[in-house]
């Protein structure tokens, strides 16, 4: 046993010293700051991605994930947005969740219209859901309620919170929120329970729970639907709904130099089409969307302009 | 169901498993012993590397550290006052003074027998309710959530030793603190004075860290002289009727499992309010509670047989709703996913086996843990014989490192030496710390429930009695006041007649 | 005499009066910068420790002059301020090494924190305090950075 140990730990010595100095960027460890603790979401689709993006790169270089949780994502993105532009500090950033506080006027130390985005790995569309054994069919059903709905979400200024607003506003349904549930998994047990009519919960939560009956979709948003008796954004007659979804961005700190961004971008394009990766994503009911940075840029400022215009129901 | 479990027991036992197993282990019980460092720390320094290993492999470890952090959090509570691991904070209140009096053996001996059968209660609950997983963890909402963290801060505060009235005032400070940061349920931002380090609210492990252990270092360097009285003290003699003592009181381990496997399997309440409710309920229970704080050894068998079990409870919303039931399995539930396991209600029916061997490999390690802990105590327990002046210095400089080690925040540094000084404060003008801790922990819970029950019900009060479990609940506060205030009446009056008398 | 009896009646009303200080000053700033909705229950808990407190604070005074009846030694008074004196040291110096760690981080600061701490607070050899510090430092470089890959904290200045 004591042997087994011994070769364990020199195993372990080992695969932190096993690293040379060769020229050009990349020469040594790449840093992914991901704003969430170890175990969360976004913490297992970035370590999930990152041996293939070590094997995209040139040079045997490790790229090394970094948690650094606090003041919901902020402080994650503040400390990218803080790194030095050389491309060994790049992050993952959470849509709209560190965009709304910027929209409310929050102080924060970052500037997302001045990130330098590398790419999008996935989005997460939002299931308008119900109690599998509830009365409710449809929206119609819900709009016909005679009573305000009732809803879960975590803090207001959340995205879930947020999005619940935009969502009963646009449609005209009177609703409450109940709020301070602890993550998507905390409403949707709240849901399970009962403790309220209906929840907008991120897909890739509620798959399982929609698989096994437990809960119901009755619209989807932020993706088109593949269910006739699902409603998607279009069916409802508001378009513009289809951009509550939360977004897994990559970026890099401002003003970093073009050539090392075309190569991080197009590593990070090249991991995403990995079979172990996709076989990953399979098993787990991720999504992947993978898109360049042009298109993030875009998004970004298209989701800006979104959110912008509700900015009464941000808080 | 059988069949399946000799299988993942097959699999655990194979040679290359056990090597993952005994690592896991030994890495808990060093992450367990360094203050600040803990299963948490140790399991998300883990996650990288298990994402390359086979499943079996990487539960036999995680299950290996999560079994062993107890055992060793608890070796330096007993040795330094300084608790390891949070969890293992309420051994420190027995444990240490049985050190001081030379019986560090004794209380050593007393954990590394309760706390695996602790374990062991603990894993055959969680397989005799595994398939009742979901309907268990839908039994807590709201109102269940509010009463089970009034319930926790009632039991405690009562049971604050020496003074009644200065641990109602510990734990309303405690509340006070516990409201700093985010306000989930409101929106606003209390007491963080634009500060993004304390919109976090205060966290938990530094102000542990800080209140326990770095306090007794800060007293330990002013007052000089070693932990132990005397040399001979440490004379590693008594582990043996350690060992038996945990057998003789196993009334003490039956309620301490019980304690630890329930509160362990409700989330955001997790492993300190276990260990620390375990504590007073047996205290409480006791026909003399008042001599509990100088050394008594069901203090420690109490704590410690909840320590280990608290992790098979948690296990249940962890695996069954993707929610963990405590910090550790937060990071646990990283491995799952990153090896492909989706926490849901599919899971127990897709992963039978995988569970079965993590189970067991929680229950082997508990059982390793004790052992190699026992093995290596004599050398450990000469610490107590370091001066002060120069063990003081160190096991702060260790601990700070520890809690930046958790999430690279400074602040956390900070934090950490501000409660220090507090708790030595506290210590010497003699109020109690616990009712503190347990206030701070479950202050928000508690506020979070109540305003969340108000807005189902619509303000209706009938929510909290709406359930059974509610009703339950609300028994056992009303207990557990009644138990505190009837020998204390019981007294009064007694005084009062012997008064009259005279 | 009664400036020393004061002094010693100063130190044990001294937690009372910070306590009630400190609970003050939490209700008048949740008052002033706080929503009514999200101040309701802190203000609530501070109003209740408040009460005990005062109530704690008064037992305390009671206690207190019940001992000053019964006169205290010199010897027990000039011991008792020895300790004030080393606890107000120790405190200090715990405070200097983390603002040290805050600064200049872990690997320059912790050394010079655990040899002042051995030499001028326990008053041990300067060859014994350099050897201490020396390898816990040691230890901790080769557990944190090198076996875990763990980046010790380096401080405000140097991040």
């Amino acid at each position: 046993m004591r042997v087994g140990v011994r070769t364990l730990s020199i195993a372990a010595l080992l695969s932190i010293g096993a690293c040379s100095e060769p020229a050009g960027y990349p020469n040594k460890d790449i840093t992914i700051v991901i704003p969430f603790n170890s175990g969360g979401g976004f913490d297992t689709y970035v370590r999930a991605l990152a041996p293939g993006l070590e094997r995209h790169l040139p040079n045997a270089i490790n790229v090394l994930p970094k948690n650094l949780p606090g003041a919901g994502g902020r402080r994650g993105a503040s400390e990218i947005f803080r790194s030095k532009p050389d491309g060994y500090t790049i992050g993952i950033f959470n849509m709209p969740g560190v965009l709304i506080p910027q929209l409310q006027n929050i102080p924060t130390s970052y500037e997302l219209s001045q990130v330098t985005w590398l790419g999008t790995l996935g989005y997460d569309p939002y299931i308008y859901a119900v109690r599998g054994d509830s009365p409710l069919k449809s929206i119609e059903d819900v709009s016909e309620l005679q009573r305000s709905v009732t809803y879960g979400a975590t803090g207001p200024g959340s995205t879930s919170y947020v999005a619940t607003n935009i969502v009963n506003e646009r449609l005209g349904i009177p609703y409450e929120i109940i709020t301070g549930y602890t993550g998507s998994s905390g409403y949707l047990l709240g849901l399970v329970r009962g403790d309220f009519d209906a929840a907008l919960l991120s897909q890739s939560v509620a798959r399982s729970y929609l698989e096994s009956g437990d809960i119901r979709a009755l619209a989807i948003f932020g993706s088109e639907s593949s269910d006739p008796d699902v409603a998607d954004a279009d069916d409802l007659g508001a378009p513009e709904l289809g951009q509550l979804r939360v977004v897994r961005m990559m970026g890099a700190p401002p003003d970093l130099p073009e050539d090392i961004r075309i190569m991080l971008e197009e590593a990070l394009l090249a991991s995403m089409q990995d079979q172990e990766f996709r076989v990953w994503l399979e098993t787990t009911g991720n999504d992947v969307h993978p898109a360049g940075a042009a298109e993030t840029e875009a998004a970004v400022s298209e989701m800006t302009q979104f959110y912008d215009q509700f900015k009464q129901l941000l808080d | 169901m059988p069949e399946l479990l000799l299988q993942a027991a097959a699999g655990l036992l194979s040679p290359e498993t056990l090597i993952f197993l005994v690592g896991g282990v030994i890495i808990g019980l060093v992450f367990g012993v360094i203050p600040g460092l803990g299963g948490t720390t140790a399991l998300a320094l883990l996650l990288p590397l298990t994402f390359g290993m086979e499943v079996m492999h990487a539960f036999a470890m995680a299950g290996g550290i999560m079994g062993a952090v107890a055992m060793g959090g608890s070796i330096s509570a007993i040795l330094l006052n300084a608790p390891g691991t949070a969890p293992s904070a309420a051994t420190c209140l027995d444990g240490h003074p049985m050190a001081k009096q030379g019986h560090a053996a004794e209380a050593i001996g007393a954990v590394a027998t309760a706390s695996p059968l602790g374990g062991l209660f603990g894993v055959l609950t969680l397989l005799l309710v595994l398939p009742l997983a979901r309907d268990i963890v839908l039994l807590f909402g709201p109102p269940e959530f509010f009463l089970v963290a009034v319930f926790g801060i009632v039991t405690v505060a009562m049971s604050a030793s020496s003074n009644t009235l200065r641990g109602l005032v510990a734990g309303g400070i405690g509340l006070m603190l516990s409201f700093v940061g985010y306000d989930t349920v409101h929106g606003g931002v209390r007491y963080a004075f634009g500060s993004d380090y304390l919109w976090d609210g205060i966290p938990l492990i530094p102000a542990l860290v800080g209140l326990f252990g770095m306090a007794e270092m800060i007293r330990l360097s002013i007052e000089g002289g070693t932990v132990a009285a005397d040399a001979s003290a440490v004379r590693l003699q008594g582990v043996a009727s350690g060992l038996r003592a945990t057998f003789r009181h196993w009334k003490v381990v039956i309620r301490g499992s019980i304690t630890g496997t329930l509160i362990g399997a409700i989330p955001g309440v997790g492993g300190t309010v276990a260990t620390f409710i375990a504590y007073s309920t047996t205290r409480n229970a006791d026909r003399d509670p008042d001599s509990f704080g100088s050394g008594r050894i069901e203090g420690v068998i109490a704590p410690e047989s909840a320590n280990n079990a608290k992790d098979s409870g948690a296990l249940l919303p962890t695996l069954a709703f993707g929610i963990p039931g405590s910090a550790e399995m937060a990071v646990f539930l990283g491995i799952l996913v990153l090896h492909g396991m989706q926490p849901g209600p599919a899971i127990f029916a897709d992963h039978e086996q995988d569970i079965y061997g993590l189970i067991l490999a929680l229950t082997f390690s508990a059982i390793l843990a004790s052992i190699i802990g026992l093995s290596f105590v004599r050398w450990l327990a000469a610490i107590t014989l370091v001066k002060g002046e120069i063990l003081a210095p160190i096991v702060i400089a260790v601990s700070l490192v520890g809690v930046f080690a958790m999430q690279l925040r400074p602040g956390d540094i900070v934090l950490a030496a501000t409660l220090g000084v507090l708790g030595y404060l506290m210590l010497r003008f003699d109020y109690p710390r616990l009712p503190l801790v347990i206030a701070l922990i479950l202050g928000e819970t508690a506020e979070r429930g109540f305003q969340q029950s108000m807005m189902i019900s619509r303000g209706e009060w009938g929510i909290f009695v709406h359930s059974p479990t509610s009703v339950v609940l609300v028994v056992l506060i009303v207990l557990s006041f009644g138990w505190s205030f009837v020998p204390m009446l019981r007294k009064r009056l007694a005084a009062g007649i012997a008064g009259a008398a005279s | 005499m009664s400036g020393q009896a004061n002094e010693k009646r100063e130190i044990s009303y001294l937690p009372s009066v910070v306590i009630l200080l400190f609970i003050v000053g939490y209700l008048v700033t949740g008052y002033l910068t706080l929503d009514e909705t999200t101040r309701l229950v802190p203000l609530m808990a501070a109003g209740v420790t408040l009460v005990l407190a005062l109530l704690d604070g008064f037992t305390t005074v009671r206690r207190g002059q019940i001992s000053d009846e019964g006169k205290t030694s010199a010897v027990d008074r000039s011991a008792a301020t020895a300790t004030r004196r080393r606890a107000v040291l120790a405190v200090s110096t715990v405070a200097g090494g983390v603002a040290a760690i805050y600064l200049v981080g872990f690997l320059v600061a912790m050394p010079l924190y655990l040899f002042a701490s051995i030499t001028y607070l326990g008053k041990q050899s300067a060859k014994l305090a350099v050897i201490a510090a020396l390898l816990t430092m040691l230890s901790i470089y080769l557990v944190f950075e090198v076996a875990l890959s763990y980046k010790l904290f380096p401080g405000v200045l140097f991040s």
